[in-house]
């Protein structure tokens, strides 16, 4: 009887740990969501975790270095081991992980053609603070602006509208990646751009007698001293046809440059001309340029197919805060036949980044807007063919060693974006992206708002929603002059 | 105990249970189906573990699981009722723990009154209910601890657990400790001090970690104060118990009857103030809009006759989905034309922009249903619900933006009872053949493109019918703004531009309005001729002008003949601005 037990218990034990018996192989990339096939990751990344979305119940998926490897089991999803990632990860710097799943459907399994991750060396950094909001056509109820450890799956809330009277809160943005120097803007009576810097919030509210808005798009000096805002009418409208959706464009826009240090606003004519318009403005690495985008007035909405915004660029005196006096063309819409948005200079000063759609100044809401990488040095255009897909793929930002950048795609839906990181190496190439990892893969299923102004830094805020919620309401905001 | 006394103990609560049953069933049934509508409930670790980020994880995730059950006619009353009993139950024990009454079962049927009058408003949830519960049983956890210093130690970790697990009622536990404490004999101001302390520092310690204002700390999961009602029932049952304990004691007849007779005036008094049965007639017509009746719509509008544009709004969609929305539309109250489409603006209500893209999705603006329907669920209490789910997914099926609609049928395939409704869509957004349904959606979408404001309805209305004339729905939309606005010019300009082409005798409405506008034109015989209105209808308006003229514009003379023509809303409706 005793034996009998045992032989069973054995029989079970051997049974648990030998491999699924009569495994297909098939020619086929697994059908794992998010897509991580054959993707390049930063050696600093948290796990990988996918699933499958079909009837799949058990996977085995084997992650093979050239010097060890992990195994994660899951049922219809894999959980890698946090400890083993990291050591797997840094002991294949500069290498490729081969991936092997294999999985098991309506009681057969499949073993899948492998794919891989090449590992870099160079690092992103570490840290990627977005708002959380829904695809809402430009209003909002719940918003919070999150902050997410790369490394990790740590997240940490920096900004809740709960506690702020439900205001409206917008594009936190960083100065030079740096934790320490960051801003973004909160609506509302007692609302005013938040700026983050020297190790205080100040409250500054932005508009003066002489601006059409308050401050909307904007981006730091590489000091700190300053920041170039755009200012902004913005009209959202509906489109009528099937999958296209909003369209939302500025009926008037300016450039200003804030001093931090004064409060001083200053502009030029022709940054602040009726005629045209000027927006998404940001200073170059060195911070002696100011690359904006500039369309020509056109009856709105009717002509808005006409909208067609280029890239200029003006000089920038940081010793004194003067803006240049004339401004050349980069890109030329008309030439180009596209309006492009969103500029991010590179930290290295090399490239230009930008999104570009067929018109227009809003392009989330575009299924053709894609990046582009301009050269600064050679004015070479990329139009980064393995970075971009389907629906539209938008804001973007740098990491601090211009290796990675994050970006906005809505590739999955056309409807909830989602942070990519994209690799460009030291040849200036691009690699496939792929999806910011979560613990939980199926979070993304689940989850009805979209990943929005995504923005990479080096650390950690030094303030979180408490903070915000006391600069909201006990202090007063600044002005302008 | 007599042997009537001892029946009233279990006949009261039971009888009062059935009559929560028989009130939510048939009286009050609607509330609870929208309760379902305005959340959503998935079977998925990530969304168990989203509980965690507030306060009150567990009566949240129980309250929300058994809210799901609301979708089934009967599920809500039965539910509802269930938790009452409960609630009575678990309610009866701690009054007899904490109190000598031998009238405890009686007494425990207050905060039962007090939830039921809650219940009857539409952001009372049950995750209220289930906290309240929970709260009970973990002071009969602490009752079970006879040791001083354990006892001592109890009350705080109840308390923060219990914060944890069920939210606000915990807060009262420091009351019943001392209540309890105070039957026993066992003084204890230190220990009292100390749990009353940590129950009011535990919110506000926790608030930032949970973002919550200092309000929300102190009632979650409750989102209105009213709800704090429940647990301060109990206390106000405590007080009464205590105070009325010599009467009790004396005259304990006067109890069995006094106290039950004021519970049920405490019941109906509430119900009259708090049960919105107007309110109730309006979902009624909501939800029989939302589960596709658009024939016990027009029943149910005939019989209430509400005069509210919600209400209106429900009986139009019907009548134009019937066909005849012009041959009955003044049948009907109409406030102008503000009940033919509710805006989308920060001025009205979350509960009227939840609504607000069903006429969209009647008359084929899938963009506009789309934008409607995505603020419906960012605006409703939880920012997650299943009927705008449910319609998200729909527009993007019949838009055949397949991606899109998948990720709506995703989410719903983790639901108990939209599960079904999900798979079948799924085969339909997958299929090489589509539906009889899905292509008579699809005809009536734009081909073209064109831009406008989310509330310019008539430019959307004009874009829908250009882009397909035989969109009688759109049409008669448009026309029903016009002559509800009284610009009969405008009425007149689109029924010849698009009304013509339209085979069918000229509808009742419209042959009134055409009736005036051609008087007030001077129309020949010829061109009034050329609309073929009906004989008896030119008399008709014959007979009414003369009238007119005889009695000077008198509106009750006018009435009883005309009172549901154009010709006298016409002259006499006044337009307020909504």
């Amino acid at each position: 009887m005793r034996n009998t037990i045992l032989s069973i218990i054995a029989g079970l034990v051997l049974m648990a740990c030998s491999g699924p018996a009569d495994v297909r192989i098939s020619h086929e990339l697994p059908p794992i969501y998010p897509d991580y096939t054959d993707v390049t990751i930063p050696v600093n990344v948290a796990p990988l975790n996918f699933m499958m979305r079909d009837s799949t119940d058990k996977m085995i998926v084997l992650i093979e270095g050239s010097n060890s490897s992990v195994t994660a089991r899951g049922n219809g999803k894999i959980s890698i081991p946090v400890k083993k990632w990291k050591s797997l990860i840094a002991s294949e710097q500069g290498q490729s992980l081969s991936i092997r799943v294999t999985a098991r459907k309506n009681g057969k399994w499949i073993q899948y053609a492998p794919f891989n991750w090449h590992v870099k060396i160079d690092s992103i950094s570490p840290y990627l603070s977005y708002r959380l909001i829904e695809p809402g056509y430009e209003v909002w109820n719940k918003l919070q602006i999150v902050e997410r450890n790369i490394e990790s799956f740590d997240e940490r809330v920096i900004a809740d509208n709960n506690l702020t009277d439900g205001s409206c809160m917008n594009c936190h943005i960083y100065g030079n990646q740096n934790a320490s120097l960051s801003m973004f803007h909160l609506r509302g009576k007692n609302g005013g751009t938040i700026l983050n810097k020297d190790g205080k919030l100040r409250k500054i509210n932005t508009k003066d007698n002489d601006m059409i808005s308050n401050a909307v798009y904007g981006n730091f000096h590489p000091t700190g001293r300053y920041a170039v805002f755009s200012t902004n009418i913005i009209i959202p409208e509906l489109h009528a046809y099937k999958s296209e959706r909003l369209e939302v464009y500025d009926t008037a826009s300016d450039l200003i440059v804030l001093n931090f240090d004064t409060n001083e606003t200053s502009t030029r004519p022709f940054l602040s001309d009726s005629t045209a318009f000027e927006s998404f403005p940001v200073f170059s690495a060195d911070g002696n340029l100011i690359y904006y985008c500039v369309a020509p007035a056109v009856p709105l909405p009717d002509s808005i197919k006409s909208l067609k915004y280029s890239i200029c660029r003006t000089s920038f005196d940081a010793a004194t805060g003067i803006i240049g006096l004339q401004a050349d063309t980069l890109w030329d819409a008309k030439k180009m036949n596209g309006s492009v948005c969103h500029l991010k200079t590179s930290p290295d000063g090399k490239f230009l980044l930008y999104t570009v759609a067929d018109y227009g100044t809003f392009p989330i809401w575009h299924r053709e807007a894609d990046l582009q990488m301009m050269n600064l040095e050679t004015g070479k255009i990329d139009s980064l063919k393995v970075v971009n897909g389907p629906n539209s793929d938008s804001y973007h930002s740098w990491s601090a060693n211009s290796r990675w950048f994050v970006f906005a795609s809505k590739r999955d839906d056309g409807i909830y974006g989602k942070p990519y990181f994209c690799y460009i190496d030291s040849t200036g190439k691009a690699h496939k992206p792929f999806v910011l990892p979560q613990r939980d893969p199926s979070v993304y299923d689940n989850l009805l708002k979209s990943f929005n102004i995504p923005e990479l830094s080096d650390g950690p805020t030094p303030f979180d929603a408490r903070d915000i919620e006391r600069v909201f309401w006990d202090q007063e905001a600044e002005l302008v002059k | 105990m007599a042997e009537y006394e001892k029946k009233i103990d279990w006949i009261l609560p039971v009888g009062l249970v059935g009559a929560s049953f028989l009130f939510f069933q048939f009286f009050y049934p609607y509330h609870l189906f929208f309760k379902e509508q305005i959340q959503l409930f998935l079977f998925s670790s990530d969304y168990f573990l989203s509980y965690f980020n507030k306060p009150a994880w567990l009566a949240g995730y129980t309250g929300d699981f058994l809210t799901q059950f609301f979708y089934l006619r009967g599920g809500g009353a039965t539910v509802l009722s269930l938790i009452f009993l409960l609630e009575w139950l678990i309610g009866s024990i701690v009054i007899k723990r904490i109190s000598s009454t031998s009238k405890a079962p009686v007494w425990a049927l207050l905060p039962v009154i007090a939830d039921w009058i809650l219940h009857c408003e539409i952001v009372h949830s049950v995750s209220v209910s289930i906290g309240f519960v929970a709260a009970l049983l973990l002071f009969l956890i602490y009752t079970l601890i006879s040791n001083r210093w354990l006892s001592l130690a109890s009350g705080p970790i109840l308390i923060f657990i219990g914060y944890w697990l069920a939210g606000m009622s915990i807060l009262i536990l420091p009351l019943l400790i001392v209540a309890r404490d105070t039957k026993l004999g066992r003084f204890s101001l230190f220990k009292w001090i100390v749990a009353g302390a940590v129950a009011v520092a535990i919110p506000l310690a926790f608030r930032h970690y949970y973002l919550l204002t200092t309000l929300q700390a102190y009632i979650y999961p409750a989102i209105q104060v009213q709800s704090l009602l429940l647990p301060g029932a109990f206390i106000f049952t405590l007080a009464g118990v205590f105070f009325l304990k010599r009467f009790e004691l004396n005259r304990p007849k006067l109890i069995i009857i006094a106290v039950p007779l004021v519970f049920i005036g405490l019941l109906i008094g509430g119900l009259s103030v708090n049960a919105n049965f107007r309110l109730e007639k309006i979902l009624s017509l909501d939800s029989e809009t939302y589960f596709g009746n658009s024939d016990r719509v027009i029943e149910l509008s005939q019989k209430y006759n509400l005069k509210d544009r919600r209400a209106t709004y429900f009986t139009n969609m019907a009548l134009a989905e019937n066909g005849v929305l012009p041959e009955h539309l003044l049948e009907y109250y109409q406030p102008s034309f503000y009940g033919l489409i509710l805006p989308v603006m920060p001025e009205e209500s979350w509960q009227s922009i939840f609504v607000s893209n069903e006429v969209f999705f009647l008359m084929g603006d899938m963009n506009l249903a789309q934008h409607s329907a995505m603020l419906g669920n960012t605006f409703s209490p939880y920012q997650r619900s299943s009927r705008m789910i449910k319609r998200l997914a729909e527009i993007n099926l019949i838009n055949g933006d397949t991606a899109a609609s998948d990720i709506y049928l995703r989410i719903l395939n983790k639901t108990l009872f939209h599960k079904k409704w999900a798979e079948s869509r799924q085969i339909m957004n997958h299929a090489a053949v589509p539906t009889k349904w899905l292509s008579e959606k699809r005809e009536q979408i734009p081909n073209t493109d064109t831009l406008r404001k989310s509330n310019d309805h008539v430019a959307s209305l004009q874009f829908l019918i250009e882009q397909n004339p035989q969109n009688r729905i759109a049409l008669d939309y448009l026309l029903c703004h016009f002559l509800l606005d009284k610009d009969l010019k405008a009425f007149k300009k689109a029924y010849d531009q698009y009304a013509r082409q339209i085979d069918r005798p000229v509808p009742l409405v419209y042959s009134e309005t055409l009736l005036i506008q051609l008087f007030a034109s001077q129309a020949s015989g010829d061109e009034a001729a050329a609309y073929s209105i009906n004989p008896q209808k030119m008399k008709d308006f014959i007979a009414y002008t003369k009238m007119y003229e005889q009695t000077k514009g008198d509106m009750n003379a006018l009435k009883e003949r005309f009172g549901q023509s154009y010709w006298f809303y016409y002259h006499f409706a006044t337009i307020q601005k909504q």
